[in-house]
């Protein structure tokens, strides 16, 4: 089969797995796909154009803040306020890349995370707005509380953001993001201009993390800053590792798998993370190309017999 | 001589007290192969990083077609037709041998068409040699097939008026630098595309490039036919006076 009918398939699938499974399976599956979302768009930022930032969870709590405040407080409409939301945390994100343009690696990280954990505290603060650590009752999105319809929603809105992803890195967008991750001098030197694009993928990646999070909150009708601790961050970069960074269907993979087994898991309590990290250093460390590099791997082998060589020895003379 | 393409007028940059490059000028006409020649650590590669813009100067202008571009991005230098390769080959190592010929047609502030993009990128790695290996990652490449990359990469910027070629054929073998000589000289001819080219390589010097400058200690201190710069006392003195006659240490690291 072709690729495009696979994921045809498969999709269609997904969408008929309300008819098979009760409701708490699919509160689940409908939490995996906002993971889908959030680790998807964490690889855009991350494993695609290199900037290590741990403040993913904090755009998806902003988005989530943000959203829920505007129909709480001031009685936007609800889908109103999710966009509003997503806009929000994507100018937060915007100016977070902005003013990180010049850090790398290890440095950006501790800006980002000292930025999550600023605005964990704010919004735990400031519970005269937020009602802080009691929790903030967010009016639902659909009029109902059964999981179903949210979870096409949620489907959908996973799906249209990995083709999304997939469009834009295959334009002159995603040479030039890989082109940063790779070696940001020679990108500039090659006329790339670095600052714009990293600013772009900040806003963009956040923005969408924002989404999400509104969404999310319009969803579970309770939100509590403990949604913005470093946890959530944690789990995401384990969805996109063990899944396989640098791919598409790698965060899918992890998310789902992450979401699925922390659910079957849950008698363990904390001890769940502890097997994640555990999982994520062996990952890492043996096999880096992830669950989805593994699975392309067995693919390739049904299908040829025997496994594909990544190069091809170059001929020509050796210097 | 007409309008010079490049002039480069009292440029300075100090590295803490120490002026790597001091009041240099010079000019490089439309179309021309120069070649810039000195010891390790003249300046030779800081007066490369002032001109794309990897550095700023802290004096001096230098200018491209009579427009300024000292203090320019990098990436708004290139837009004009500035492209450069490293000392230390630098491809985009996880994209493939294509995708880096690709990114130049990427570039913000210029437009250029896709589909000519590609043809151009394809040719060029056919000019190189390196078609065979296009869908691979460059990652992969040797040294040698990296420096050819990079070149590569930096002919496939359009518009292009002047390439800036660091050591391309330091620690490369024969076969690619005779590549490397060809490439330089058929771009040269059809594109009228000018090359600043620092090299130790003094007989491929003499075979590509009508005139050679020559830099010390920052300074420029010498210009003309390499023959007669050769002959030149001051840089008989600062330079050929150490090693006697020949390639002069190749491959040799450094040039900051």
């Amino acid at each position: 089969m072709r690729p495009p009918v696979l994921i045809a398939c498969g999709l269609g699938a997904a969408a008929l797995l309300p008819l098979l499974l009760g409701t708490y399976p699919i509160h689940v599956l409908t939490v995996a796909c906002y993971y889908v979302i959030l680790a998807s768009s964490w690889n855009l930022i991350a494993g695609y154009t290199g900037l290590f930032s741990l403040a993913h969870h904090a755009f998806a709590g902003i988005g989530a803040y943000a959203s829920a405040l505007l129909a709480v407080r001031a009685g936007a409409p609800v889908p109103a306020a999710i966009v509003c939301g997503g806009l929000c945390a994507g100018a937060a994100g915007y100016g977070l890349g902005s003013v990180t343009l010049r850090m790398r690696a290890l440095y950006l990280a501790l800006a980002t995370w000292a930025f999550a954990e600023s605005a964990r505290i704010v919004v735990s603060m400031e519970y005269g707005v937020t009602r802080g650590d009691l929790g903030l009752a967010v009016p639902l999105l659909l009029p109902t509380s059964s999981p179903r319809p949210y979870y096409e929603l949620f489907l959908v809105c996973a799906a249209a953001t990995v083709a999304g992803l997939a469009l834009l890195l295959r334009s002159r967008i995603g040479y030039r993001l890989r082109a940063i991750r790779d070696d940001e001098t020679v990108a500039r030197a090659a006329g790339v201009d670095t600052v714009r694009w990293k600013r772009f993928v900040f806003g963009m990646s956040s923005g969408i993390a924002g989404l999400a999070g509104a969404l999310y909150g319009h969803y579970v009708g309770l939100l509590s800053p403990a949604a913005m601790q470093f946890d959530e961050m944690a789990l995401i970069i384990i969805m996109v590792i063990l899944g396989g960074q640098r791919t598409l269907v790698g965060p899918v993979i992890g998310a789902v798998v992450v979401e699925v087994a922390s659910e079957g898991l849950r008698a363990y309590g904390q001890l769940r993370m502890v097997v994640f990290a555990l999982l994520v250093l062996a990952i890492m460390r043996v096999y880096p190309p992830g669950l989805a590099g593994l699975g392309r791997a067995l693919w390739t082998r049904l299908r040829h017999g025997q496994p594909r060589r990544r190069y091809h020895r170059a001929s020509g003379p050796a210097t | 001589m007409a309008d010079p393409l490049l002039s480069i007028l009292g440029v300075r940059k100090l590295f803490g007290g120490v002026a790597a490059v001091c009041d240099v000028a010079m000019t490089v006409a439309a179309g021309e192969i120069r070649g810039l020649i000195g010891p390790n650590g003249s300046g030779k590669t800081t007066l490369l990083n002032l001109i794309g813009g990897q550095e700023r100067p802290d004096g001096g202008e230098i200018r491209l077609d009579g427009r300024r571009i000292s203090g320019l991005p990098a990436d708004r230098i290139a837009a004009l037709g500035v492209a450069r390769t490293f000392q230390v080959p630098r491809v985009f190592r996880s994209m493939t041998v294509l995708d880096n010929v690709l990114v130049p047609a990427c570039a913000d502030h210029r437009r250029t068409a896709w589909a000519q993009a590609r043809g151009r990128a394809e040719t060029l790695l056919r000019l190189t040699r390196l078609d065979a290996m296009g869908r691979m990652e460059a990652r992969a490449l040797s040294g040698g097939q990296a420096m050819l990359l990079q070149m590569a990469r930096c002919l496939a910027a359009e518009p292009l008026v002047l390439c800036l070629l660091d050591e391309p054929f330091a620690g490369v073998h024969p076969a690619i630098k005779a590549r490397m000589i060809e490439t330089i000289v058929q771009i040269n001819r059809e594109r009228g595309v000018a090359f600043l080219i620092v090299s130790h390589e003094m007989s491929v010097l003499g075979q590509l490039a009508p005139r050679v400058s020559v830099m010390h200690n920052g300074a420029w201190i010498a210009e003309g036919p390499l023959a007669d710069v050769a002959g030149n006392p001051r840089v008989v003195e600062a330079y050929l006076g150490r090693g006697g006659s020949g390639p002069l240490s190749p491959a040799a690291p450094g040039g900051v």
